[in-house]
């Protein structure tokens, strides 16, 4: 769980998580100025720190190194906002062995539980979808949603070098380039005002841009 | 001579000065000193006799001097900003690198 000054929700989260008995939560804490990584330990999770913030990429690239270090077989990425809901992680850890897949990437358009803010479902998503399916070649229904579980495998070969928020789109390519087994299912994400907006949409972009040509 | 030159080449000189200051400790290798003292020298007299480039837009088909040097002034700073961003790109990954390794290297801190 990558988590930036989220010290108001994060706990709240974690012992989500441990309710559904999920024990192994660990958080990457990117920075914090304030006192996430002490309300993460609080509540039970097991936390490592970078100095500075990095970026979400980062922070993801850094759990799932520890996951694969600390022999983890599958990984959640969960984001620890408390935009996703704890019970669609079962399904997705039954559906991913069941399916013998690398990856699951979650996608709130699959069934009718996300209440997506009318601008953001009608304007911005459609158009990041198109964006990404054009950047990355994998046509996905969800292109920006931080719910993944990847099996041991696929954190091995999946190396996240964007930083920032341009993971959401790196990942679904590298799923490509690698021929990784994949499939997207129904997850739950409630809003909350913020999220990013359309310059964030631009960054990402920005950022695509100048790792393809310092290639 | 218009003030415009001089101030220029007061800034070149002032720029010269500043590579030669660098040389001195080390903190530029010598190609580097040879390459801007060249550069500055140039920009000089260009500025001092701006008639000079009149040749080189002749050659290049622009029709007058200061053009051709403000065109390929442009697109070496293009190419300068191109340079600094790919190096900027790199500085950023190496910074997450060690960021990285540090997270973990202190799992407990």
């Amino acid at each position: 769980m990558p988590a930036f000054n989220e010290e108001g929700k994060i706990g709240r989260v974690i012992r989500g998580l441990f309710e559904h008995s999920y024990k192994n939560v660990l958080v990457v804490d990117d920075g914090s100025s304030d006192q996430t990584a002490m309300q993460a330990r609080e509540a039970g999770a097991l936390v490592i720190r970078h100095l500075i913030n990095r970026g979400q990429g980062a922070a993801l690239q850094t759990g799932n190194d520890w996951a694969i270090k600390n022999g983890a077989e599958l990984i959640v990425h969960f984001d620890g906002d408390g935009q996703f809901n704890p019970k669609d992680i079962a399904h997705g850890l039954e559906k991913i062995q069941a399916e013998n897949l690398d990856v699951l990437l979650g996608s709130r358009f699959l069934d009718t539980r996300s209440k997506i803010p009318f601008f953001k479902k009608y304007f911005i998503l459609p158009i990041s979808r198109f964006v990404n399916n054009l950047i990355t070649g994998l046509k996905l229904t969800d292109v920006h949603n931080g719910f993944r579980i990847l099996n041991l495998a696929a954190a091995k070969e999946i190396r996240i070098t964007q930083d920032g928020m341009a993971h959401n789109s790196e990942i679904p390519k590298l799923i490509k380039k690698l021929n990784l087994r994949y499939s997207e299912y129904p997850v739950e994400v409630s809003y909350n005002e913020h999220g990013q907006g359309i310059g964030g949409g631009f960054k990402i972009l920005r950022d695509l841009f100048i790792d393809y040509i310092s290639k | 001579m218009m003030i415009i030159q001089i101030v220029l080449i007061l800034f070149f000189v002032f720029a010269l000065f500043k590579t030669v200051l660098r040389f001195k400790v080390r903190e530029i290798s010598l190609s580097q000193f040879i390459f801007w003292i060249i550069f500055w020298i140039c920009a000089g007299i260009v500025v001092y006799r701006p008639n000079l480039t009149a040749t080189l837009a002749k050659f290049l088909g622009v029709g007058r001097g200061v053009d051709a040097i403000l065109y390929l002034a442009i697109a070496g700073l293009f190419f300068i900003i191109f340079r600094i961003w790919v190096r900027l790109d790199k500085m950023e990954k190496n910074i997450t690198r060690l960021v990285r390794q540090d997270a973990l290297d202190n799992k407990n801190k």
